[in-house]
């Protein structure tokens, strides 16, 4: 058997990087864009104007069942979500569906205490990873909700979509999954759809951010940002 | 004539700075105009500039090229249509000037000055309305000459096609209120709706908020005094109001349903949601239809207006008045204050009727005033040297032995107001004419919808902001903010005094133009309305009248007064046409917006790129179709090895109890004895008994099922599946979409198997893991999925791994196959592969009217299940008989490769020839070295293995005969090695 | 453009949505019908001028399937529903 090489999983934005001329990490078996131009540019432009972070190397989970609330609250210490609401990471996309969003690496162990949970309880939940099938886009800085207002129809003012809400509609003509996930006071939003579309998701949010100086950040301007 | 040098140097018709102006005389620019320099100031518009050049001449007619000039100077019509650069169809009156522009004059042969295509005027009989329906129908043969030569003579602008993309875009606003038009009645219904605590946008189409403030006179005694004061007072006040935002430059273009509204500024089209709308569009000032009335020199007052207060400029030297109202009078008291010689005031009314507070005045200097008069022709060739006049008698009709002409080089007419209530129509709003106003304006509107302002009628500037206030209240109320002002009936001010007159023309004997867009005049109008054209709907469409770039704005009143009175009927009854989107012209950039065609792409895009790959789209997937030789890659499969991406493949996850009661229902075998680790193959069908889709679906473990569709049809059979899980069929049953968690390579040929031992150290043997199984192993260190399938008709393995590892395991899957000479493969020679095993392609292979026991998969149906989707029908198929069979044939002539698409024919009797088939997949096949394909026929030739029939090929006939089975390893034992 | 509510996800533009046909549900014995039963069910829909009960999916957003009683000559939608499986 032939295994010289390392497994390492690659985001579907990496060949994108690569032309942005991103330095590359290795972090919980992905390798994902560190730097682009410099650390103290990129915070700046996240803090100042605009900026796009490939965040697909967090986990992600689907909990689906009439009973998923129940196995979420017997698991976690969580209160009851409306649809669209989220929590720490755990939003109702409908009252029988579930999304939770983990640190790198995170899902394995809390996708096995929720497997345990529902066996516990008997119920029929269905929990399904899905990290590799979704590239998660996170835009983030001042001009955030002025980009999204150009390729999507929902209202992001933050009367109507507050932080920790989770929708799903229609983004540059694909179906993606839209997060307000604010950085302290710094807007910001996780754009979350399936891989195939992740490359033309991104290049069209690129183009769309021109007018604002938009740039993309590595890693380490989003743990400066206090993103880890 | 001015020559070019003059061009340059003379700023004669520019006045001395006065407040208000929006140039900046301080720094001077350089631009051309049909290749003439001319100088500017930034803030002048293309039109400003040239008309202080003492330019006059700016477009072309459309259909008999004549001169025109600057009419209405507020972006609306098509007097000043000019080209700049690659962009048609600009209007010179609102387009800023940048240094270095190049305008030139549309429509014209050889010159603006010289058109040749003018003379089409003296022969204009023979270019009668309707002209386009009339005209260059027969010979039908003549067509495409008739359709080059008016290509060149008509049509506006020239499209350079090798313009580069224009960078537009659109942006979604949402809101509370709406407010359209940024006048006095606009600004003051935003701040009384934002007070509420609202959000409103406010949008203008000029650069700046204001309207008509911005450029009519504050002279003591004028009734605008207070509220021109107050402009900068209103300017600041929604300076201060945090939630208004101010949009200029900026048309509202259409009102949509649930008060959905689109507008364009430059470059970006916004769509904007609100909750209420207050229309503050304003008036547009009615030109008069006259002999020559569109003579360069013949303008709006409020033209003339905005060119001296905004621009400074003097569009002439010696003027006449020709008006009906008071606003005349406020021009031409702005005009002699300006030192201009005012030659005459013609107003049509009885002195007693007059009440300008410039009256007075203007007489005492001495300006001419000619009551119960009005202009019959505008006189001059090029431009106006003069106008003619003529008392009206006491019927009003003109008494043409009083006719006398004055000098004069410019011809202003301030007859009445169109109100702009295009929006308010769209929304649903009712009109009437008030005869006694003679405008037809808003008598009620639905919910949440206001019109106030000129659009109502009401011109008085105090009128109009107390009327906008209360409108912006109820605005905000219908919304929640605030209470509803219970006033809210329309006014239509009733108080006010008559601004427009019901005469829109007066007869003559030479061309007067009611449509100054498509040159329509009014006879043209009558001609029309005597053919039968006599509905103001049907007049439009016959006559063009209100659809070019004007939309109505300067036309639609005159119109509607010319039907009624060539019909007798009333205005009323006349009605008006319907008021549809686009207000304005707008550029299809700006509909177009941003480029956004989603694409999909697999993990392992850029290796393909890398590699040579020529990529096809597949729905919006982007696939290999090949690296170069798809012969030489389907030859590496049957005797090597090969790999192909198929991670577009549909692949669903189905867990739960139910899952088994579903896959009976939705696949047309049976499979509630699927056994855990199996595969089976399965077609699904609509209740029509109609092929969608075909895949396999493994049986991953006690509760889950793993279920693959074709790669085009993953979105529909998901969308499919909800919609039966979800009406009624879903106990039990949970479905995810991992179409995109997974990615899938097949692995195949004969030393598939060998390929695949190096990686990993589950065992491979055949009887391990056999022919339609389902097994999970790690390949170079991935958990993977693996399918032993066959659609290449090999032995292959389809290797499914988690995505973000896609790039890894297909470089293990290459670097393994190395010493084997693997090659990768792309579409095509999957589709030669495919068709070598006459595995038929859903949807290439099959129609929305095929059904599967046609299609040669009876093999796949089991009408003894006790219901499944399709069933039904299937059985009534069944008993009938099939009508159309598809079978697979070959060539008699083995390098004839028919194309797919071509028909199957039958000479009948009388020797016609009957079509009878199609072909639907043909490929020259490199294993067999012989043309193949697939094809529907009658089933009386299709049952008979080598029945011979006929192709209509281009230009001749090639004859095939039917085969059945697979053309390459009939017994299917190469799959199973 | 027209304002539909998904009952999961509020108010959307109809561009998020595909309209799945009047309501009709699939019969409960197919083989019990008679030829012109089977192609009744296939083929004939109400087509009123009134209001409909209607499918629509939220196709580009959370992908549920629910009823919408909409007025077919106003285009007026008087409300939106989820789909509840009656029992039999």
């Amino acid at each position: 058997m032939n295994t010289s090489k390392t497994p390492v999983k690659l985001t579907p934005l990496h060949s994108a990087a690569q032309r942005l001329g991103a330095t590359f990490i290795e972090q919980r078996g992905w390798r994902i864009p560190q730097v682009y131009t410099t650390l103290e540019d990129e915070v700046v432009a996240a803090q100042e104007r605009l900026t796009l972070a490939d965040e697909t190397s967090n986990g992600k989970l689907l909990l689906e069942g009439d009973q998923a609330e129940s196995v979420l609250m017997d698991t976690f210490d969580l209160g009851s979500l409306k649809i669209n609401e989220g929590h720490d990471g755990i939003y109702r996309l409908r009252s029988d569906l579930f999304f939770i969003s983990t640190p790198p690496g995170r899902e394995i162990s809390i996708r096995k205490k929720l497997t345990t949970a529902s066996a516990a309880s008997e119920q029929f939940v269905t929990i399904t990873e899905v990290t590799h099938g979704r590239a998660e886009i996170r835009v983030i800085g001042p001009h955030s909700q002025e980009l999204l207002s150009k390729v999507c129809g929902l209202d992001f003012h933050p009367s109507a979509f507050p932080n920790e809400t989770a929708k799903q509609s229609s983004l540059a003509k694909t179906t993606q999954l839209i997060i307000r996930c604010d950085i302290g006071e710094l807007p910001a939003f996780s754009i979350i759809g399936v891989q195939s579309l992740g490359p033309y998701v991104w290049d069209t949010m690129m183009e769309a951010g021109t007018e604002f100086g938009v740039v993309p950040i590595g890693r380490a301007a989003l743990a400066a940002l206090g993103e880890e | 004539m001015r020559t070019e040098q003059d061009a340059l140097t003379t700023t004669s018709n520019r006045l001395h700075p006065k407040q208000g102006e929006v140039i900046d005389r301080s720094t001077t620019i350089r631009f051309t105009f049909d290749g003439v320099e001319y100088t500017a100031h930034p803030g002048d518009t293309v039109a400003s500039a040239l008309t202080a050049a003492g330019v006059k001449v700016l477009s072309r007619s459309f259909k008999y090229h004549r001169p025109r000039g600057l009419l209405c100077c507020s972006g609306h019509c098509p007097n000043c249509l000019v080209q700049i650069g690659d962009e048609p169809n600009v209007r010179a009156c609102t387009r800023p000037v940048e240094p270095g522009m190049e305008v030139r004059a549309q429509n014209v042969w050889p010159s603006l000055n010289r058109d040749l295509l003018s003379l089409t005027q003296l022969g204009s009989r023979f270019m009668p309305v309707g002209f386009y329906y009339k005209t260059f129908i027969r010979p039908q043969k003549l067509w495409p000459l008739y359709e080059h030569t008016l290509r060149h003579a008509a049509g506006l602008g020239e499209v350079d096609i090798d313009t580069p993309l224009g960078e537009f875009d659109k942006q979604y606003l949402h809101t509370d209120v709406v407010i359209v038009g940024g006048g006095p009645a606009g600004i003051s219904a935003a701040l009384s709706a934002a007070e509420t605590g609202a959000q409103v946008l406010l949008f203008e189409e000029n650069p700046a908020l204001g309207g008509h403030l911005r450029f009519t006179v504050p002279l003591e005694s004028s009734s605008t005094t207070k509220a021109s004061k107050d402009l900068p007072e209103l300017l600041e006040a929604v300076d201060r109001q945090p939630n208004i935002t101010v949009f200029t430059d900026t048309s509202v273009l259409g009102w949509y349903q649930d008060n959905w509204l689109c507008a364009v500024k430059g470059a970006r089209l916004f769509k904007i949601r609100t909750k209420s709308v207050v229309v503050a569009t304003g008036a547009y000032e009615t030109p008069l239809i006259f002999d020559n009335n569109d003579l360069p020199g013949v303008m709006l007052g409020s033209a003339v207006q905005r060119l001296v207060h905004l621009f400074g400029v003097l569009p002439g030297g010696q003027v006449v008045i020709v008006t009906a109202n008071e606003d005349g009078w406020d021009v031409a008291a702005d005009l002699q204050s300006l030192g201009v010689n005012v030659a005459a005031i013609v107003d049509e009314r009885e002195p007693s009727a007059c009440a300008s507070p410039y009256r007075e005045g203007l007489t005492n200097a001495g300006v001419p005033v000619f009551y119960r008069h009005t202009i019959l022709e505008a006189l001059g060739s090029n431009e106006v040297r003069g106008a003619k006049i003529a008392r009206l008698d006491g019927q009003g009709e003109i008494s043409l032995a009083t006719a006398q002409s004055l000098q004069c080089d410019l011809i202003v007419t301030s007859m009445g107001w169109t109100p702009a209530t295009e929006l308010a129509y769209m929304a649903g709003g009712k009109s009437e004419y008030h005869e006694d106003r003679a405008e037809i304006l808003p008598v009620s509107t639905p919910p949440g919808i206001y019109v106030v302002g000129r659009a109502a009628g009401t011109h008085a500037v105090n009128s109009q902001i107390s009327e906008a206030q209360r409108a912006g209240s109820n605005a905000a109320a219908f919304v929640g903010f605030g209470e509803f002002d219970e006033s809210t009936a329309y006014s239509s001010g009733v108080l006010e005094p008559r601004r427009t007159s019901e005469r829109v023309c007066v007869p003559g004997k030479k061309k007067q133009f009611v449509c100054y867009c498509e040159d329509v005049t009014d006879e043209d109008v009558e001609t029309a309305i005597a053919e039968g054209y006599d509905s103001i709907e049907l007049l439009k469409r016959y006559s063009t009248i209100s659809m070019g770039p004007c939309q109505g704005a300067m036309c639609s009143m005159n119109t509607i007064h010319l039907c009624a009175r060539a019909n007798d009927w009333t205005v009323q009854e006349t009605g008006t046409t319907t008021a549809r989107p686009p207000t304005t012209p707008v550029t299809l950039g700006a509909l177009a917006g941003q480029n956004m065609e989603p694409v999909q792409t697999t993990p392992i895009h850029q290796w393909h790129l890398d590699h040579g790959a020529d990529m096809m789209v597949a729905g919006l997937w982007l696939r290999p179709n090949h690296y170069g030789d798809p012969a030489a890659e389907a030859t590496s499969v049957r005797e090597r090895v090969g790999l192909i991406d198929v991670s577009p493949l549909g692949k669903l996850q189905l867990t739960g109890p139910g899952v088994p009661e579903l896959l009976e229902r939705i696949y047309t075998n049976q499979w509630d004895n699927l056994r855990v680790g199996r595969v089976r193959y399965g077609v699904m069908c609509n209740d029509e008994g109609v092929v969608l889709n075909d895949g396999v679906c493994a049986h991953v473990n006690d509760e889950t099922w793993y279920m693959t569709t074709t790669s085009t049809g993953a979105t529909t059979i998901f969308e499919w599946l909800q919609w039966w899980l979800q009406s009624g069929w879903g106990e039990g049953i949970h479905l995810t979409d991992l179409t995109d968690t997974y990615s899938a390579f097949n692995l195949a040929g004969p030393q598939s198997r060998t390929v695949l031992e190096k990686l990993t150290e589950r065992n491979l043997a055949n009887k391990a893991f056999p022919y339609m199984r389902l097994r999970s192993a790690k390949i170079a260190g991935v958990s993977c999925r693996l399918l032993r399938i066959g659609f290449t008709g090999e032995l292959s393995y389809e290797v499914h791994c988690p995505s973000g590892y896609a790039l890894h395991v297909w470089e293990a899957l290459m670097d393994a196959g190395r010493e084997f000479d693997i090659a990768p493969f792309g579409v095509e020679a999957q589709r030669i592969l495919r068709l070598e095993k006459a595995h038929i392609i859903v949807g290439q292979d099959t129609d929305a009217m095929s059904d599967p026991l046609s299609a040669n998969m009876a093999w796949a149906v089991k009408l003894d299940k006790p219901d499944f989707l399709g069933k039904p029908s299937l059985m009534r198929i069944s008993a009938e008989g099939p009508k159309q069979l598809l079978v697979g044939f070959k060539m008699v002539e083995p390098n004839v490769v028919p194309d797919e698409g071509l028909q199957i024919v039958e000479s009948e009797a009388d020797g016609q020839l009957k079509i009878v088939g199609w072909i639907t997949s043909s490929r020259f096949s490199p294993t067999l070295e012989e043309a193949i394909g697939l094809c529907w026929l009658p089933p009386d030739i299709a049952s008979q293995n080598g029945a011979s029939f006929t192709i209509r090929m281009d230009g001749h006939l090639a004859e095939a005969r039917v085969h059945h089975g697979a053309f390459y390893d009939p017994d299917g034992e190469r799959l199973r090695m | 453009m027209l304002l539909l509510t998904c009952p999961n996800c509020g108010d959307r533009n109809v561009s998020e949505f595909r309209f799945g046909g009047e309501l009709s549900s699939r019969p409960k014995d197919p083989s019990a019908l008679s030829d012109a039963e089977w192609a009744n069910y296939l083929y004939m829909r109400n087509n009123v001028m009134d209001a409909q009960t209607e499918w629509w999916h939220h196709n580009v957003g959370c992908g549920l399937w629910f009823l919408a009683e909409r007025h077919t000559r106003t285009n007026e939608v008087i409300k939106t529903y989820p789909y509840v499986k009656r029992e039999t």
